[in-house]
């Protein structure tokens, strides 16, 4: 590696947490429920090792990482994807909305990323050109997320511990991600620090979620205090009804 | 070139303050216990029928056809019927929020699929609230003339949203209108 000490030391580290969140994804068996996220820790693990042994600023651990980069986008679609078809799963009443909404969201998602090409400066090299792009898959994917929280807040799901967890460190990573690819895109020469930058967060990100996830967040938080029943329902529609004949009288008045 | 990373740098502030504000409402939403069954046993919207008669103009004509009136008194009068009209108005609004929790929990926890009665949730939504927006500006310019308060158009808003509770209780076999 040709890196400053301080950026070699990050670098181990992080592999250090992949490696530490790998197990205990593994340990927790969490991996049966969260497989796309377990194949996305595992090649970012490898995609980090190869960093320690391929020179940082070599032509070949450029084309590794842009080959390897490229699947992890891919991933983190996927990623995110996994995450809201567990949440909204078993959830009949609302599955027509849900799909809806999510086209929605993934269109705007797009259109905002999207306009925002517009800022960046014309790329001249391969390597410039999947900049761009990565940035902009990352930027739909923040928008997303960002949509998806919002109906996640709007409707009272039952929801795990372990998916807010989830979507709160992929929404923070997103972010971060997506400025740094931005502001790399505006200032070539930016890269090395704005890619400290994302390093910290990236580790910070890794090491919350081998502290927060567990078997125990799987448990979902059930929204209802008690059981809706036949006599429940009875007692809302007479309750209504007496309400409804209340403000018709009013109304007449 | 500096104007698109301040543009990104403002836009990362909001999304992230954005992001800490759904998450943190995410970690605390509505107790459902506040919106069991006995709590709508008890909600009544007599408790409002107050408000209509609150900003009528004839109390204000009446007190100011008295011997001895003065036009303080009737701005005294207004400015305490504008604050009680304005704590029913909060009042309102916090039922109304509970019955659409209500109707939301309802159709999240239903075995079929309800996307008719989850989009007209949302426009009993989008009503309420606009009407409500439009209360506050008719109150706030109550003094410069304007009389007439569409309270009832409020209220209407919460008889729409309990038909909607009263629709989603009953599975369709049963066929309430």
């Amino acid at each position: 590696m040709n890196q400053p000490p301080l950026a070699q030391l990050l670098y181990v580290v992080q592999v250090v947490a992949l490696a530490a969140l790998c197990v205990r994804i593994l340990w927790t068996r969490l991996y049966r429920v969260y497989k796309y996220f377990f194949v996305y820790l595992l090649l970012v693990l490898l995609q980090a090792a190869v960093g320690l042994f391929v020179p940082i600023r070599s032509t070949l651990y450029l084309y590794i990482w842009m080959a390897s980069e490229a699947l992890v986008v891919v991933f983190y679609s996927l990623v995110v994807l996994e995450t809201y078809a567990i949440i909204l799963r078993d959830l009949p009443g609302i599955a027509t909305v849900a799909r809806q909404y999510m086209r929605i969201a993934i269109g705007c998602a797009m259109t905002v990323s999207l306009l925002l090409v517009r800022l960046e400066r014309t790329p001249a090299t391969i390597p410039q050109y999947f900049l761009i792009c990565e940035r902009a898959v990352i930027s739909s994917l923040l928008v997303f997320v960002l949509l998806s929280v919002a109906f996640l807040v709007y409707y009272p799901l039952p929801l795990t511990r372990n998916a807010v967890i989830y979507s709160a460190g992929f929404a923070v990573y997103f972010l971060a991600k997506s400025i740094a690819l931005f502001v790399a895109n505006l200032r070539y020469y930016l890269w090395h620090q704005v890619d400290m930058g994302l390093l910290v967060v990236s580790v910070a990100c890794l090491l919350f979620w081998v502290i927060t996830l567990s078997n125990a967040g799987e448990v979902k938080t059930v929204v209802v205090g008690h059981r809706w029943d036949i006599q429940d329902e009875e007692r809302i529609v007479s309750r209504l009804k007496a309400i409804n004949e209340s403000l018709l009288r009013t109304a007449k008045k | 070139m500096l104007v698109p990373v301040v543009l990104v740098v403002v836009v990362a502030i909001l999304l992230l303050v954005t992001f800490i504000g759904l998450f943190f409402r995410l970690a605390s939403r509505l107790d459902s216990r506040k919106v069991s069954p006995a709590w709508l046993e008890e909600f009544s919207l007599e408790s409002y029928a107050p408000m209509e008669r609150l900003l009528d103009a004839s109390d204000f004509r009446f007190l100011a056809a008295q011997p001895g009136y003065r036009p303080e008194m009737g701005k005294r009068l207004l400015s305490q019927r504008r604050k009680i009209f304005g704590q029913y108005l909060g009042l309102l609004i916090r039922d109304f929020n509970q019955l659409h929790f209500l109707a939301r929990l309802m159709l999240v926890h239903s075995e079929q699929d309800r996307p008719e009665l989850a989009r007209e949730l949302f426009r009993q939504q989008v009503r309420f609230y606009f009407a409500v927006c439009l209360v506050r500006c008719k109150v706030a310019f109550y003094p410069h003339g304007w009389t007439a308060l569409d309270v009832p158009k409020l209220l209407h808003g919460l008889e729409h949203m309990r038909n909607q509770i009263a629709l989603g209780a009953l599975p369709p076999a049963v066929g309430t209108v």
